[in-house]
This record gives C-alpha cells, structure tokens and sequence, in this order.
C-alpha cells in the first residue's frame, strides 16, 4: 500500500469511528434513559442507599 | 402432573428429537456446500423444517400427541437403523461431528484473544438472559395472544392442525411458525417453554449473517463481530422469545441471501452437487417461509437485485444458467435413493410452503383469506375481513413513518415496537456510519446494500401503516452489521487509538442493546417478583397483568377447567390466556350480538355446551358486555359470577 493510500485509508477510518461516536451520542440522548432503566432497578434492590438519589430512570 | 408423567413426557420429546436430528443429520450429508459456514446454515435450517415438516404430518393426521409422537420417532429410528445405506450413513455422523469441531477450532483459533473473551461472555449473557426470561415469564406479547398461540394451545388440546369456530380470523394465515410452536408445547401439554420456539430462527439467522460476511471476503473475526452485532438487534432479540413468527422470517431471508450470496459469487470450476444442495436449499427455505408469513413475498425482489448484480447484469443471465447446468449435472450423478430422498424433501417443503392458501382457498376463494388483496386500487381477491394493499401512496406513507421512528427517540423499546424501529445501539451508532462508508467505498458491497433497500421499498408499498409495523424489518439491520464487517477488515491497526476507540464502541453498544432487552422494557423488578413466587407450572398468561385486564385473571381462578368456558371477544382480542398454561380449558366461542335479547343468549350457550360466558373490556365489543350486564341485572338469564364472567342462572 502507498504512503497515499495508507494516509486516505487512516482518514477514512478516523471518519467513521468519528461519524460513529457522534451517531452513539444522538441515539443515547433518546435511548440512555430507557436502555439503563432496568439495570438501575436492579442496582437499587441490590443497593437500597441508591433510592435516596432523586432523577434517576 | 406427577413426575413419572413429566420424565415420559420429557423421554417423548428427546425421542422425537433423536428423529428429527438424525434425519437432518441424513439428509444434510446428502446436500454438500463445500463451505464450514453454509454448511452450518444448512444444518440448522433442516432442523426446523424437519421438526415442522414432522409435527404439520401428525397434526394433519390427528396423532398431535406425547405418546403417538414418540412411537413414530421411535418407530423412523429403528427403521433408519434397519436400512442399510442409512445405517451406514449414521454412522458416519461422528466422523462429520468431528470434522465441525476441526471447523470450530480453526474458527476459534482464527479470533484475537480479546474477541474470544468477548465472545465467551455474550454467548453466556445472552443464554441466561434467554433461559430467564423462558423459564420465568409467560407469553405476553399481544398477537401471540389473540391468534399465534390461539393455534397452538387448540392444536395441542385436540391434537390435531384444524380450524375452528373463533371471531378471530387470523387463525387462517399461514403458520409453519404455530406448527414449530406446537412442538414446544405438544410433549409437556403445557406452554412453559413456548417461547423457545423463536430461537433456532434466532440461531439461523446468526449463522446466516456469518456466512453472508464471510461470502462478501470478511475475514472471521470480522464476520463473526458482525454476525454478533445484528444478534444484539433489540428488536430481534425482544421479537425471539415473543413468540411471533417475525425472527423466523427474518433467518429465512437472511439464510436465503447467505445462499444466493455464494451461489452469485461463485466462479468456475463449481462442484455440481454444491450448486444442487444450494438451490434445494434455497427452494426450501423460500417454500418454509411462504408458509410463514406471506410478505417473505415482498422481500424476493431485493434477493433478485443482489442475485443479478454480483455477477454483473450483463453476465447475470450465463452465470445462473451456469450454475442451473451444474446443479441439474450434480442431479443425475446422484443414486436414484438420494433422488427419491430429495424429491420427497423439496415435496415436504411444497406442503409446507402452499397447505395454508392452497386450503383457505379451497374455503373461501381466497388464498389470502382473511385478507383481501388490492393492488393500486384493483381488487385482486376479495373476501375477509382485512384488506392487503400494494400502492405507492402507501410507500409514501410508510416511508414518512419510518423517518419518524428513525432513532428510536419516541420511547424504550418494547416487543411490539410503538413508534419505533428496535434496530438499537450498534445499527445507529456504529453499523450506519459503517454502512454509508462501505456502501461509497467498496463496490462489491453494493448489490447487498441495493437488495436490502429494495426489500424495504417492495415492503413498504404493501404494509399497513401503523405504529406497530416495524416488526415485519428485523431482518433489516443485517445490512449495517454486514457492513460493519466488512469495515473491520479496513481498519488499519495504527494509530492505536482508531481500533481501540472502534471496539471500546463495539462491546458498549453490544452491552447496552441487551440491558435494554433485559426485561423486554415492560416488566418490572416487582413483577418479575411476584411472577418467580409462583411455581413454573403455574404461570399463566392471564395472571401476567402487563397488558391483561383482570377478567382474565378472574376467567382463570372462578372458571372450572372441567366445564367448556364460552367467551366473545372482537376481532383483535386475546382468547389464549383463557386456554391456561396447561392448555386443559376447553373454549367454546358464543357469538353474542347488540340486539340479542336475554333468553336467546342463554339458549345460545346451552347450544354450544357451555354455562358460561366470558367477556373482557378491551377485548369484547363495549354493546356487548352492556348487552350481557343487562341480562345479569335483576335476576335476568344469566348471573355475574365475577367480573367479566357470566354464568346462567339456574333458575331461568
């Protein structure tokens, strides 16, 4: 692989995990919430001190 | 049930299992693909078709029974031990057990520490969180309830595949799904282990995503990420254990494309039994899911593109006339026992495939039944009480509630998919960007993409708009693991951080789809609670209240199962939770209309064998349960026994 090719092959490559970590935060905005909720509940059952904090899931 | 009478019922069920596994153990030495993943593939989908294949012939013939069953599985062991040829083939099943293994460990060996570790840990998560939610939770999910399991719980009562006096005509569309389901629960005559009955599809269809990467060049480690990607699909996993028939749908078209997939790619010189074992294999799969679910239909055009596109359009046409010469070549080297074995196989497969329309047609004049079929606004069949429609208004109108869903932001993910796409953590943040990457930069990726959009438009000309359709798209998301796949592969290993932060991604989104899977984002801590303090054999439907009105529940604890119970429910109501867990409540339907009067509700009941009649807000039409509270009102013909059951009064 050329030096070109190599350089345009990291470029693409920091594009997508770039794109990547973008797409997970805009989805987490509207999926964070739900996709931790039940480990949440399971955490205070285990934990009953976690109940005392307020805004949880 | 005592437990002799579970350890003979459980050695019917591993007898007929021994069958069914030798006889796909047979019949799949018979159809070669030269190829470890395929093979697999190919393995598992003879399973399925052989275990629905065996319970659809008893259920036509009434033998639906533990006992009946387990004598002809025993009865086919001993006469494929008598013959010759197939003993000789049995015998060879551990020397091919020991050449999967070699397969296995070179894939094994292939994986970078950190993948087999990784892997080691999903696998195990995702068993437990099956096994759990199997074992703790009854069925739920509403069309199970109102036809999928209405099927199986009178099939398995009655022991046999009929039809049935029931306001819910949906009863009528096709159900190899139902028929496999019966399996799981015909043995035990108990639904504790029903929504099993979704994962050799989940299993097909994991296979089936590794074989597509691996047919598209992806290395192993690649493939297998990808493959592990889609199984992570809340969607799919959620739709799994939902017992719905969409994951079977879903593992068909992906199987199916797995073997178009190598079929297009193949090049000269091709072995000419692995091109017959493909295309026996691909009618198969295409003829099992016809009898499925019909819009398999709507997705075969997608499959067509890809097919024509890999070899190029303009060799497209030599290539499968190649490829139909070889198999009709590897078709006349066969000996004319493995031709009879073949022929009666794709015969099974033509049974399953058309039984349903073939024989709703002969009722009703219409295949579709209860659909009628309307394309751009001309009526093609008639009759029923739904209307299937192919129309680019309604294209239009899916693809606009499609971009709402697109995100999933309206809400958690559940099993019927309110307002959302279920496709989850991977398929946004990582496979999408993937997908758009791969899709500009790699050309042989193309015809995949292109067959996945087009199996979404065709689709989405004919599905009903509604909140809830994205069900019929879990085999959508394949397209972004494939992708995915095939970027891991380019990604160059410096600087470290690019793969670090890409797998670092990988495992957090792979986590977070099965958190939110968990407990299917319905059923909570304290449900789950007072669900595990009843024994196994005691969880019912009815007395999960996640979607159940308590009539239900009072149906179950106020209703003597050795009496037939009556019910009206409308079209779209649950009749399943009525039958119990061990299936022994015989249901009897008593049409009721606004304009009955009293008596002539009674004499209505008496004439269908039952004393009682079970309504449920929600579920039975609001004039009706007024209908019936009137003539339970001041000593009428009938008395509430408790609410939403109604009992006649024995003084009228």
């Amino acid at each position: 692989m050329s030096s070109m090719q190599e350089a345009r092959s990291r470029a693409g490559a920091a594009l997508v995990v770039l794109a990547s970590l973008v797409a997970l935060a805009w989805y987490g905005q509207g999926q964070l919430i739900y996709s931790l909720a039940f480990l949440y509940q399971i955490a205070q059952a285990v934990f009953p001190a976690l109940s005392a904090f307020r805004g949880g899931p | 049930m005592s437990a002799l009478e579970i350890a003979l019922r459980l050695g019917a069920w591993l007898i007929c299992t021994f069958f069914v596994l030798a006889l796909a153990a047979l019949i799949h030495r018979q159809l070669p693909l030269g190829r470890p993943a395929l093979s697999a593939v190919s393995l598992i989908l003879l399973v399925i078709f052989l275990t629905t294949l065996f319970v659809f012939l008893a259920g036509l013939l009434g033998l639906l029974r533990a006992d009946s069953l387990a004598v002809i599985g025993f009865g086919g062991l001993v006469l494929m031990a008598a013959i010759p040829p197939w003993r000789k083939s049995l015998q060879q099943i551990p020397h091919d057990l020991s050449a999967s293994v070699t397969d296995l460990r070179r894939f094994w060996s292939s994986l970078p520490r950190w993948l087999r570790f990784f892997s080691v840990a999903a696998v195990l998560a995702s068993l437990l969180r099956f096994a759990f939610l199997i074992w703790a939770l009854p069925p739920f999910v509403w069309d199970s309830l109102t036809y999928h399991l209405t099927n199986v719980a009178h099939w398995t009562q009655v022991g046999r595949i009929e039809l049935f006096d029931t306001p819910i005509l949906r009863i009528y569309t096709p159900a190899n799904y139902e028929v496999l389901a019966t399996w799981f629960t015909v043995f035990l005559h108990h639904d504790a282990f029903v929504e099993t009955a979704g994962l050799p599809a989940y299993l097909l269809a994991l296979v089936a995503v590794y074989a597509c990467a691996r047919s598209l060049g992806c290395s192993r480690p690649a493939s297998w990420m990808g493959a592990m990607a889609y199984a992570s699909t809340p969607a799919l996993l959620l739709a799994t254990t939902g017992t719905k028939n969409d994951p079977h749908i879903a593992a068909y078209y992906l199987a199916s494309l797995a073997l178009v997939l190598d079929l297009a790619g193949k090049r000269p010189p091709v072995h000419p039994r692995q091109s017959l074992s493909s295309l026996v294999l691909l009618s198969i799969t295409l003829l099992l899911a016809a009898g499925t679910k019909a819009y398999i239909a709507h997705l075969l055009p997608g499959l067509a593109l890809t097919a024509l596109l890999i070899p190029g359009m303009r060799r497209a046409l030599p290539h499968w006339r190649a490829r139909l010469a070889e198999a009709a070549q590897g078709w006349r080297s066969l000996a004319a026992s493995t031709r009879l074995s073949l022929l009666l196989l794709l015969l099974g497969a033509v049974l399953l495939g058309g039984y349903w329309n073939v024989r709703n047609w002969a009722l009703t004049g219409n295949p579709f039944y209860p659909y009628g079929v309307t394309i751009e606004g001309a009526r093609i069949f008639t009759g029923g009480e739904r209307t299937a429609r192919l129309n680019l208004a309604r294209l239009a109108e899916n693809l606009e509630s499609l971009a709402d869903k697109f995100g999933d932001a309206a809400g958690p993910i559940e099993p019927d998919l309110p307002e959302t796409t279920g496709w989850g953590w991977f398929f946004y943040g990582l496979g999408l960007p993937a997908a758009l990457w791969v899709g500009l930069t790699r050309r042989s990726f193309l015809p995949s993409v292109l067959g996945f959009l087009l199996s979404l438009l065709v689709l989405m000309l004919s599905i009903r708009p509604s909140p809830f359709n994205m069900r019929y798209l879990l085999w959508f998301p394949a397209v972004a693991s494939l992708a995915y796949a095939c970027w891991l592969d380019d990604l160059p290993s410096r600087p470290r951080v690019l793969p670090i932060v890409a797998l670092v991604a990988f495992s957090v989104a792979l986590a977070l789809n099965l958190a939110m899977s968990l407990n299917y984002s319905r059923v909570s801590l304290d449900r789950f609670g007072l669900v595990l303090e009843r024994p196994l054999w005691e969880r019912q439907a009815a007395l999960l209240k996640l979607n159940m009105p308590s009539e239900y529940e009072h149906a179950i604890l106020f209703a003597p199962a050795s009496e037939p119970l009556g019910y009206n429910v409308g079209s779209n109501g649950f009749i399943y939770p009525l039958y119990r867990a061990d299936l022994s409540q015989r249901l009897v339907y008593v049409p009721v209309s606004e304009s009955d009067d009293c008596p002539s509700i009674a004499a209505r009941m008496r004439e269908r064998g039952t004393r009682y009649l079970f309504v449920a807000e929600g579920h039975t039409p609001g004039q009706i349960i007024s209908r019936v509270r009137v003539c339970a009102q001041d000593g009428g013909s009938l008395a509430e026994q408790s609410r939403g059951l109604y009992v006649i009064n024995a003084g009228s």
